[in-house]
């Protein structure tokens, strides 16, 4: 054993030699040396460097290295984690070097700054690179789901590519009608991250309470996501390039019943439809029709009696995907760099065909990214950065929406063809339109998007006119440029009657042959910043302080105003030997939204940490290897207060709508809402009380409380003055919402000899309340708004028998105000009992549509270059309506599910679902008991599994590694809806909208 | 050092507030906004406001989605069984959910109307910049534009008023911020609604000028439009529902309205009664709400094979009033053969109003045969929508339209047309004095007997109708047959108190089926139910409007029975 190790490492120490000399073929001799720590192991990846040379050696796993350099050059030995050590070159000796562990603490990202974790007073978490790239997904908000305590993200449309954004939510939503979405900035501009390259990020920040988002004042209140991009480093440049192929498969497709059964229920519809005719009329005139008898669909005929699976003929049950991303890092004392190309194709699930050769019918997203960022040091004391980012969006869509094409799938029944017997495109009087017509002959739309984003910083160390003083300055500027156009065409359907006719519904033409612009749009946005901050120890007293100014404006194409911002904010902290931090932060800030004079406000925030375990009565403790203890108070806003539209101070007036006299339209002009000049920002009292704790040097765990009290939203003076004004009413700022919660994040990482392993969890509460809304005296007890969350939902309350059971049932019940109503019909409470059924009698049902609960877990391990990783995330306390075709079944012509079928009234002895029905039936499908399902789910989110191929097989090529790596997203979901085959995040995906999708990902990264 | 700081911290807080303090400003090269002023000094603008206003005259097709008021009385049935014009008849109305509450809207175009007349002040912007001129070519133009703007207003009290009886009489532009001045405008009882209605109409008519100054302003109303309304709003005053006591005097005013209207030879009965309602302009229009590059009432009406939905049923009890045209009204059924309704084989037909009114089995659409016979292609239980009754809506109906090729064409929902005028006339005066004014009576009811092709009363008419009680059940009968659809029936059942007898029983359908040998049997019955609570006499005041004034501490009277 040990001489085959001795051998290795000889045959190791050789192969370095003559790599560091066939890669740095210089004159001077190679130096030999071995790295350790203070106890003595040997120290791996440890960068040597030849100081103000390019030369460059890293430790292999034993600690060694080799190096040419000559006498009297510097040697700097540096790695993350390490007290960098420089060592002077004195002769050709072997050089055994101990460097020592750093004991600096974790730093994190906080507003335009950095903390260490003891002076941190803020709630933050954050995510790191590495988790964002374990989701193979292209639009980035999807990549962060269940990885931040405080942080919902919910995901309200399907998956279709480059269309797929998710909403954000931090501690929930806390304003009935004011923006609920976080301020999100990359690199401290306000900009989208959704689209970004995962390589291309460094870290993302999740600012919650007040003392984290208090610099950003009136535009902080509900939550700030930071995204900082990747910047070079003082290092030998590290070349990353990954390559990953990877299928999206829909997850959960609506399963209809096949011609046959769909018949059998259409006659029973129909039955019930056609109630008052008798059984001889009925079976005349409907059911001697050879296409109303079920055993026809047997299959002898297909031609004529056909069973078309609509999903299968037009969507492929696998879509490629594929990304390729290639990134240079590295720098120098004087210049750091980071160079990032990222591509990414994404294929949509349409089946294509060759309708328009030269034209790909079916759907597709690409996208190029580039980020370029450089550091240079100018001299000792300035430091500019110019980070240049941008990206080319393509989408190609068929010019008939997803949304359409899918909500015919989910329609039209199987017993219609996709194309009649002479080839001609299937359709009927009642579906007039056809998934083949709408993908490949209505023509196709591409949207063009390109960005540019720079952002240059500077940093001037102003230590000559105050230690630890600096200036720095930031220049922003967006520009953003869209154009679509398209291509169109109109087809027709055709009906093949029983005499072997047939009948044509719309229209043909062929494709237009030029292109036809139809949106454009182009902005600019600038954004400035000038600030001072200062940065001192004392002995044991730690000063940091801020002052910014900042302003930006952004151009709105066409004639409008620019949408601008403005502010000054600041922030100072002290901390105390370790122990004590406080911190006062403040904001003031002013929005165009609201009238002249009245439209800046101060936001002061102040927050306080206490490190009790670097106490004496702590220090060394064993269990409590860490405890801290953090509180912070302050008054943040939210400027964007769900008007509508800008400017509602000033009164509004429009032109047109003028009216037709004699042969023409004349001039028109008219009033818009009433102004309502003291409108002002919502304003939020923000408490939050956390600790921080460390058990055993190996479990981390944060535990944050808060309440959020927002008032000023506004509110509407029509619920309170007459309508004889005779115009919409001015908005005033009365409502208020109480927002309470908690979140625990959880982190234990460990190693075992070969296997180290990483637990990660975080769980999160968020309830709110409304507490005040103008609403008038006398109602109903249930009508109240005030009282119940904001996204609660309204419904009518089903009876505990259900249906009505007979016309008596239904002559001594309410009478509905939703249409006719029918045995086997939904039975609902009458509240007010006013023997009518209408809006008074809707109550609060279920929880509300933006879940309370969040969770995610993280497992991860590695062993002998393969590594494991797994993230499992769930909601609960959130409730939608089932408000499509898969539960509501055959009504207006839908098809039906067999598990709706057999569980409708008059089939099931025990039924769950009204009488089956052909007509629209807008009583039935009302909002109501019926219809509301909790949607809480568990899944497994991401999984990945990577192999590293070992260090030694790849010195040859100067690779420093290569990982395959297999990961998949969305694989699994434990939920409510699994019988009804929808996806209980997004019940409407593949109903009637894009399909949601699985992703199952191949790929490999080398670094050089 | 610490002077440094406080340069940099003042330069910065000077820069925010002083030279950058405007920043939030918008800048005013960009600012597309308008504002009053600018609004009202235009010379394109200031004459648009009251332009606009119009577009809140009711159109009566497409009030309720696909359905139309008709549908909610004896006249027709709805095929939509979800429709919500089905609450009317099946009695489940409340303060809450009325599919014809106007309230917000109509007080709506009140403001507009009296913005624009602020503003025609001699104080107001209008008059101080000249935008709308005093006089151009030679037409008194800024009179006329004041002059619209009362008759709009009147025209929206007016349809509050039917509907609500006691209502708000707003003459202000009313200011949110002063919650004192717009909860002291007082609620008002139908009799002096009516009397300010009638008041606006008089100023409107004095302003305006007898004809069109050109025929660009087609379609305006002109000084004879007002009074219309007037003898509209009086007719509903004098009416049982809201004359008790019978005050003859009532009637006696209605009938002087109407007559100002017929001595002024500005309308006349159009030629033929279809074209009435196919073209834009024609001398029987007296005011209508125009709409262009139309085909709802198609989509909505066509029989259901002609790829309409066929919403509107006619009912047979309607069907069953046109008489035979036969000689005499006394003896209009003579010839009605109920084994041949449609007189498909019978020489003598109905009178000409019929087939213009109601599509029957065997109509004649489009060079194809509507076919409403159980089993036909617009027949009975044919499709969801077909026809409930047997019969589909001709009236309005532009036959040339093909819905397949997406035709449209410009149509007028008719408010007012000469023959109401005229109904109203005969009405008022066999109420006010039928034995002194029977020839004047009959003079009028047989001008429209002659457009509908029927001969003037003869000596058995004459004697039959000399009775009040006759002549009152003749008018009744014209009215519902000259103005099928258009709104009338609907709230005439209701002023003359007959809803609660007329809509408290089921209305009939005509089921037809046909045998091996194609012939059609006939089969009256009952199609759909209707209900008519008296409560329905007023519409509830919305329940919302309630709560707002007495959360407020003021009093508000609900209509009886919605308490």
């Amino acid at each position: 054993m040990m001489t085959i190790k001795k051998k290795l490492e000889k045959t190791l120490v050789l192969l370095l030699f003559l790599l560091s000399t066939f890669t740095y073929a210089q004159n001077n001799s190679p130096l030999k040396g071995k790295v350790t720590d203070n106890l003595g192991n040997p120290i791996d990846n440890v960068t040597v460097s030849v100081i103000d040379e390019f030369t460059q050696a890293s430790t292999d796993k034993a600690g060694n290295f080799l190096i040419s350099a000559g006498t009297g050059k510097i040697l700097l030995f540096s790695k993350i984690g390490f007290i960098p050590k420089k060592f002077e070159v004195k002769d050709n000796s072997f050089i055994d070097l101990k460097i020592e562990k750093q004991t600096v603490e974790p730093e994190y990202q906080v507003a335009y700054g950095k903390r260490s974790k003891s002076s941190l007073t803020a709630a933050i978490s954050t995510i790191s690179a590495d988790e964002l790239s374990k989701a193979p997904v292209s639009t980035l908000g999807n990549a962060i789901q269940g990885l931040s305590s405080g942080l919902t993200v919910l995901r309200t449309v399907g998956a279709e590519p480059g269309w797929d954004q998710p909403s954000l939510y931090i501690r929930g939503v806390q304003s009935f009608s004011g923006a609920t979405s976080p301020l999100v900035l990359v690199d401290n501009v306000e900009r989208d991250f959704s689209q970004l390259d995962p390589e291309e990020i460094e870290s993302f920040t999740v600012l919650k309470d007040a003392a984290a988002v208090s610099m950003y004042g009136m535009r902080g209140a509900n939550g700030v996501i930071l995204v900082t991009t990747k910047k070079g480093f003082v290092g030998k440049p590290v070349i990353s390039l990954t390559a990953q192929y990877g299928v999206q498969s829909p997850t959960r497709l609506p399963k209809y019943a096949g011609s046959e059964d769909y018949v059998k229920y259409h006659n029973i519809a129909l039955r019930n439809d056609y109630n008052n005719l008798s059984d001889e009329e009925f079976n005349s005139l409907f059911l001697s029709d050879p296409r109303n008898v079920p055993s026809n669909y047997n299959g002898s005929n297909p031609g004529l009696y056909p069973n078309t699976d609509w999903y299968k003929s037009f969507l492929n049950s696998t879509a490629p995907q594929q990304s390729y991303k290639l990134s240079l890092r590295g720098g120098t004392e004087i210049a750091q760099y980071y160079v990032m190309l990222g591509i990414v194709d994404q294929k949509g699930l349409y089946k294509s065909t060759n309708e328009n050769p030269g034209t790909f019918t079916g759907n597709e997203f690409s996208r190029y990214n580039f980020r370029s960022t450089v550091d240079v040091n100018l001299s000792k004391n300035l430091k500019v950065g110019i980070n240049l980012g941008g990206r080319v969006e393509n989408r190609h869509v068929p010019s008939t929406g997803a949304g359409t094409i899918i909500s015919a799938l989910s329609k039209l029944p199987p017993t219609m063809p996709v194309f009649n017997q002479d080839n001609s495109i299937a359709g009927s009087a009642i579906y007039n339109y056809n998934p083949y017509g709408m993908i490949a002959k209505t023509g196709f739309q591409d949207r063009l998007s390109r960005y540019l984003q720079g952002t240059t910083t500077a940093d001037l160390k102003l230590d000559m006119i105050l230690k630890g003083l600096s200036a720095n300055g930031l220049f922003g500027f967006d520009a953003y440029k869209f154009s679509a156009r398209s291509k169109s065409q109109k087809y027709a359907v055709y009906q093949q009657n029983l005499d072997g006719s047939y009948t044509k519904f719309g229209e043909d033409s062929s494709i237009d042959l030029g292109y036809s612009n139809w949106g454009s749009d182009f902005s600019l946005m600038l954004n400035y910043m000038l600030g001072l901050s200062f940065d001192r120890n004392f002995g044991k007293n730690e000063v940091a302080a801020d002052i910014k100014y900042m302003q930006s404006s952004q151009s709105v194409d066409g004639d409008n105003a620019d949408y601008r911002n403005q502010g000054m904010f600041g922030r100072t902290t002290y901390t105390f030997d370790k122990r004590y931090t406080v911190e006062f932060g403040f904001a003031y800030n002013g929005s165009e939204n609201f009238s002249k004079g009245s439209r800046f406000g101060f936001f002061p925030t102040i927050s306080g940490a206490w490190v009790l375990s670097n106490e004496s009565f702590l220090k060394d403790n064993e269990l409590i290897t860490y405890l801290k203890l953090r509180g912070s108070y302050g008054k943040v806003g939210n400027s964007n207060i769900g008007v509508g539209y800008r400017f509602p101070f000033e009164n509004k007036y429009y032109s047109g709508s003028g009216y037709y006299f004699g042969t023409s339209d004349t001039d028109g002009s008219y009033e818009g809402r009433i102004s309502s000049p003291n409108i002002t920002w919502e304003q939020s009292l923000n408490s939050n009380i956390g600790i921080e704790l460390g058990l055993l040097r190996k479990l981390e765990m944060d535990i944050d409380f808060f309440n959020n009290n927002r008032t000023k939203i506004i509110t509407g003076r029509w619920n309170i003055l007459p309508s004889i004004v005779g115009q919409d009413l001015p908005y005033v700022n009365s409502g208020s919402v109480r927002s309470q919660g908690f979140e625990i994040s959880l982190k234990h990482n460990n190693r075992l000899g070969d296997f180290s392993y990483t637990v990660q969890g975080n769980i999160s509460l968020a309830k709110n309340k409304i507490t005040s809304q103008e609403e008038v005296s006398g109602m109903n007890s249930w009508e109240y708004r005030t009282g119940n969350p904001v996204m609660q939902q309204w419904g009518l309350q089903v009876s505990s028998d259900k249906f009505f059971k007979d016309q008596t049932d239904i002559d001594n019940w309410a009478k509905s105000t939703y249409g006719a109503v029918k045995p086997g019909d939904v039975k609902y409470v009458d509240q007010n009992k006013d023997g009518v059924i209408d809006s008074q009698d809707n109550v609060p049902l279920g929880n509300p549509s933006v879940p309370e609960w969040n969770f995610g877990l993280t497992l991860g391990c590695d062993y002998k270059g393969f590594d494991f990783n797994v993230l499992f995330t769930g909601i609960a306390n959130r409730s939608l309506f089932m408000s499509n075709n898969v539960l509501w079944g055959m009504q207006d012509n839908n098809k039906i599910t067999t598990e709706v079928a057999e569980n409708s009234w008059g089939v099931s002895q025990n039924p769950l679902y009204p009488s089956l029905t052909t007509q629209l039936n807008s009583h039935n499908y009302q909002p109501s008991s019926l219809w509301i399902k909790n949607v809480d789910f568990f899944r497994i989110q991401t999984m990945e599994i990577g192999y590293s191929l070992p260090k030694k097989m790849l010195l040859k090529a100067n690779i420093s590694n290569i990982r395959f790596f297999i990961n998949g997203y969305n694989l699994f979901s434990f939920d409510g809806l699994k019988k009804y085959n929808l996806s209980a995040e997004i019940p409407n995906a593949g109903v009637t909208m894009y399909p949601e999708v699985r992703v199952i990902n191949i790929g490999v990264n080398l670094k050089f | 050092m610490k002077k440094l700081i406080v340069t940099l911290f003042c330069a910065g807080y000077l820069f925010l507030t002083q030279s950058c303090a405007d920043y939030l400003d918008k800048d005013p090269s960009l600012d597309t906004n308008l504002n009053y002023q600018e609004i009202f000094s235009d010379v394109h603008f200031a004459p648009g406001f009251l332009n606009n206003i119009y577009n809140t005259v009711p159109d009566g097709f497409s009030r309720f989605g696909g359905a139309m008021l008709a549908e909610a009385c004896d006249e027709a049935v709805c095929s939509n069984s979800g429709s919500n014009i089905q609450l009317f008849n099946k009695n489940a109305i409340n303060a809450t959910t009325n599919p014809d509450d106007v309230w917000d809207n109509m007080y709506k175009g009140i403001r507009k109307c009296n913005i624009f007349l602020n503003e025609l002040q001699p104080d107001g912007i209008i008059t101080k910049t000249n935008s709308i001129p005093e006089v151009k070519d030679g037409v008194r133009i800024r009179d006329y534009y004041k002059g619209q703007a009362f008759f709009l207003r009147a025209l929206f009290h007016f349809e509050l008023l039917k509907r609500y009886g006691n209502i708000f009489y707003v003459s202000k532009v009313l200011d949110p911020f002063n919650e004192e001045e717009l909860f002291a405008v007082n609620q008002l009882p139908f009799s002096q609604v009516a009397d300010s209605i009638a008041n606006d109409c008089d100023s409107a008519s004095v302003y305006m000028p007898a004809t069109y100054p050109d025929d660009s302003y087609k379609g305006r109303p002109v000084k004879m439009t007002p009074l219309a309304l007037k003898s509209r709003v009086l007719l509903y005053a004098a009416s049982p529902l809201n004359n008790s006591t019978n005050d003859k005097s009532k009637w006696k005013r209605a009938a002087d309205a109407a007559k100002v209207i017929i001595d002024s030879k500005k309308y006349s009965l159009n030629s033929t009664f279809t074209t009435t309602f196919n073209t834009l302009y024609n001398p029987e229009i007296i005011f209508a709400a125009r709409a262009f590059n139309r085909n709802d009432i198609e989509v909505n009406n066509y029989p259901v094979s002609y790829q309409g939905a066929g919403n509107m049923n006619p009912t047979e009890d309607l069907v069953e009033a046109f008489g035979m045209a036969s000689k005499t009204y006394k003896n209009r059924y003579q010839n009605y053969n109920s084994e041949d309704p449609y007189s498909i084989n019978n020489a003598i037909k109905r009178e000409n109003r019929f087939k213009y009114t109601v599509f029957f089995n065997t109509s004649k659409l489009k060079d194809t045969i509507v076919s409403t016979y159980v089993g036909g292609k617009d027949g009975l239980f044919s499709t969801p929508t077909a026809t409930k009754t047997g019969y589909y809506m001709s009236k309005f109906v532009d036959q040339t339209l093909d819905l397949a090729k997406g035709n449209t064409s410009n149509r007028a929902w008719i408010y007012m047309r000469y023959a109401e005028i005229l109904l109203n006339y005969a009405e008022a005066l066999n109420e006010y004095d039928n034995v002194a004014n029977f020839s004047a009576i009959t003079s009028v009811l047989n001008s429209l007997r002659a457009r509908s092709g029927l001969r003037n009363f003869d000596a058995a008419d004459n004697t039959l109708l000399k009775d009040q009680n006759e002549m009152r059940k003749y008018i009744k009968l014209e009215r519902r047959l000259e103005l099928a659809f258009e709104e009338h029936r609907f709230w005439d059942l209701r002023r003359w108190k007959d809803a609660e007898t007329v809509l408290n029983q089921p209305v009939k359908g005509m089921r037809i089926t046909k045998d091996d040998s194609g012939n059609f049997t006939y089969t009256v019955f009952d199609a759909d139910a209707r209900t008519f609570d008296t409560k329905m006499y007023w519409y509830p005041i919305p329940r919302k409007e309630i709560l707002k004034y007495r959360n407020a501490g003021k009093t508000i009277i609900q209509n009886p029975g919605w308490e």
